[in-house]
């Protein structure tokens, strides 16, 4: 067992476990975060995804003794970032959801893009977000909604 | 005709029928159930309706909020949306006031129809359309009569619209003011039933109840839940159906810190599965994938490829059940 | 595969006296070419050994994985396709979202099995060692590529490039697979490797002919 300080959605955390321990469960179990889904645990799905030092991570398979002092941001904290917030709202509007379990980790892939580039076309879209899978088939919505987003983003309105 | 709008007209319904209409509707699932349906219901002729209490589904707050109980399971098929919107309809509530919860296990949210507390077979606005509607019209019909004793004029002469009764002479009151004087109202065996065409909500697009809350980690899912006292267990299953352990070193296993227990437990296909036990799912996971299952094959089925095909090629020359024969 | 390190090693030792009394000496990297004052030029017969010897190790799936000529990389001992949809992207690295860094940290993760280490991404594409079948490419091709400068950026760096480039390094420290075995190693130790590097260079970077 060692100690570890992370920070996360910008406050700080410290949390006593097994080195060897995926992120994932240090979020969902130590700090009971349960906002980050565990769909596969070997990457595959990207239900886990979060964003350590700015970059989507699949957090099923990082341990914590590899995070260090990278900042750590989840979906309950993605609404502090005015992207989070617009994805988040286009996703609403389009009716993206269905039974929503893939979707935080829809909605951090989505970001992570946006936040990179501004206008996607369809083929960055495909590339980016085709890591993240989901059962219920939202796939075509999901693009509409990056594309609102983005226009959202763009034409200078704040969310 | 479907059997659900059959039984919303109230219409009765010869058992032959119904039936008939089952058989062909969607899913095995609906043929099965009727099977076990209660008593009640089987019996020829009119199904005798169930009462169900408005305070059970409905909770007006004292800040306006409009809890609606759902008896189902929204998994993306969208009931935590829709049947609110037919009780909020029949209502005339504020929409932009309604909140959904899945509703707590008890008799009273059991399918109408299946006589259990389930989602599936397509079968919850098939059958809670109706149940939905009446509760929402009784709601209604409970705060009108409130609003009309504390007015002293006939409720005939009240109307409601968006969470509001207005009477005569342009009195009016929040049905959050009226809530619990309409409490205490008696509960109306029928009330009526607004015309389709004067429909608000049904049939129109709505905010959905359950949306902003799956985009920011908020609703929780099964895998969620923390209750007091639990564990996690993770199993480790028969690499073929009906396997089961010759022997299970578990020392490694056991070794993980935290373990609780290790044992086996009944698996598909009358095989046996290994679980493990932990107060956390890595530790249950590392346990699990130390255990060393030496697999006992031989009761397994054993499918032949080629043996089926065969099976199949003589079934197909037999004549099979007859599912729907066109005139 | 054993033996096949073992003929290795006894070649490498042959080939390491027969070129003289050079200062190499097991486990002694990190020497610099102004040693070889020393050293007996090497004949081009040594270079083209050394240079068989960095090729065998180039073309391990431990390296080749991320010298594809394809928009994605490679894993596994079987060397199939990256699963997971993942793509090399502009910059090597994946695309956002899908970064080389969203799931290989800067060390192997054991405890989940995935390798890692600093800055994890692919080989440019003018570093292909293989076709876009996948089909790994001839000991000429690739001594041809290293030694292009209009396509390799490091030529002169080669050597160093072999000693300290933390993503060479991981190949001969790879980590463990999900089931706890630990990877496949190439057929050299990280010294061997730099030492027949530093033997080739020395040798004038030759190359074999087409057969």
């Amino acid at each position: 067992m060692e100690t570890y300080k992370l920070t996360v959605n910008g406050q700080q955390k410290e949390v006593t476990v097994d080195p060897g321990t995926p992120l994932l469960w240090v979020l969902r179990e130590d700090l009971k975060m349960t906002g980050t889904k565990y769909g596969c645990g070997i990457a595959a799905c990207g239900a886990c995804t979060v964003h350590v030092a700015g970059i989507a991570t699949r957090s099923c398979v990082v341990p914590v003794s590899l995070v260090g002092d990278r900042p750590i941001v989840t979906i309950e904290g993605i609404a502090q970032d005015p992207v989070g917030r617009a994805v988040q709202d286009a996703w609403v509007s389009a009716d993206v959801v269905q039974c929503g379990y893939c979707q935080s980790g829809q909605i951090m892939g989505a970001v992570a893009l946006l936040k990179s580039t501004q206008k996607p076309t369809d083929t960055n879209i495909e590339e980016s977000m085709g890591g993240n899978i989901c059962r219920c088939g939202t796939y075509v919505r999901i693009r509409q909604a990056i594309k609102s987003a983005s226009q959202q983003l763009n034409s200078g309105g704040a969310a | 005709m479907t059997a659900a709008t059959n039984f919303a007209n109230g219409l009765s319904i010869s058992r032959r029928r119904f039936l008939g209409v089952s058989a062909t509707a969607a899913g095995g699932l609906i043929v099965s159930l009727y099977l076990n349906l209660p008593l009640a219901a089987q019996e020829a002729g009119q199904a005798k309706p169930r009462v169900y209490p408005p305070d059970a589904f409905v909770h007006i707050k004292p800040d306006g909020k409009i809890v609606i109980q759902v008896n189902r399971l929204e998994f993306g098929q969208g009931v935590q949306t829709s049947l609110p919107m037919i009780l909020a309809d029949e209502m005339d509530a504020d929409w932009s006031q309604i909140e959904a919860e899945l509703a707590p296990a008890a008799d009273v949210y059991k399918d109408p129809l299946y006589g259990i507390q389930m989602v599936g077979g397509s079968g919850s606005i098939a059958h809670s359309f109706q149940q939905y509607r009446e509760l929402g019209a009784k709601t209604r019909a409970m705060l009108v009569a409130a609003a009309a004793e504390q007015w002293k004029v006939p409720a005939s002469q009240c109307r409601t619209e968006a969470s509001v009764v207005h009477g005569p002479a342009g009195r009016s009151a929040k049905y959050a003011d009226l809530a619990d004087a309409a409490a205490h109202m008696p509960v109306p065996e029928t009330a009526p039933l607004k015309k389709p065409a004067d429909f608000r909500l049904i049939g129109k697009k709505v905010r959905r109840l359950d949306s902003r809350p799956k985009c920011d980690g908020s609703l929780k899912f099964g895998l969620d839940l923390d209750l007091p006292g639990m564990k996690v267990a993770l199993v480790a299953r028969p690499p073929i159906f009906g396997a089961s352990p010759r022997s299970v070193d578990d020392k490694a296993a056991r070794s993980v810190p935290g373990v609780a227990d290790i044992f086996e437990i009944p698996s598909v296909s009358r095989g046996t599965a290994v679980a493990v036990v932990a107060d956390k799912f890595w530790t249950a996971k590392q346990a699990r994938d130390r255990l060393q299952i030496d697999w006992d094959l031989s009761k397994v089925e054993g499918a032949d490829s080629s043996q089926l095909r065969e099976k199949y090629r003589q079934l197909a020359r037999t004549p099979g059940n007859c599912c729907h024969r066109s005139r | 595969m054993f033996s096949y390190r073992v003929i290795l090693r006894v070649f490498f030792i042959i080939l390491v006296a027969g070129a003289g009394w050079s200062t190499l000496s097991p486990g002694a990297s990190g020497q610099s070419m102004s040693q070889k004052e020393t050293a007996v030029p090497a004949t081009r017969e040594a270079g083209l050994a050394a240079w068989q010897q960095v090729y065998s190790v180039l073309t391990h799936p431990r390296c080749i994985s991320c010298h594809t000529a394809t928009n994605y990389p490679q894993q596994g001992d079987d060397r199939h396709r990256h699963l997971f949809n993942v793509v090399r992207g502009p910059g090597d690295k994946g695309v956002p979202g899908l970064n080389c860094a969203t799931c290989h940290q800067g060390a192997n993760a054991d405890s989940t099995g995935v390798p890692g280490a600093h800055d994890w991404h692919l080989a440019p594409l003018s570093m292909k060692w293989q076709d876009i079948n996948d089909k790994i490419l001839s000991s000429p091709e690739i001594c041809r590529s290293l030694t292009d400068r209009s396509k390799n950026h490091i030529p002169d760096g080669l050597l160093k490039h072999h000693q300290v480039e933390p993503l060479v390094l991981w190949a001969f420290q790879p980590g463990r697979s999900r089931d706890g075995t630990a990877r496949a190693l190439p057929p050299l130790t990280h010294d061997e490797f730099v030492a027949a590097t530093r033997a080739w260079v020395e040798a004038g970077t030759p190359c074999p002919k087409n057969p």
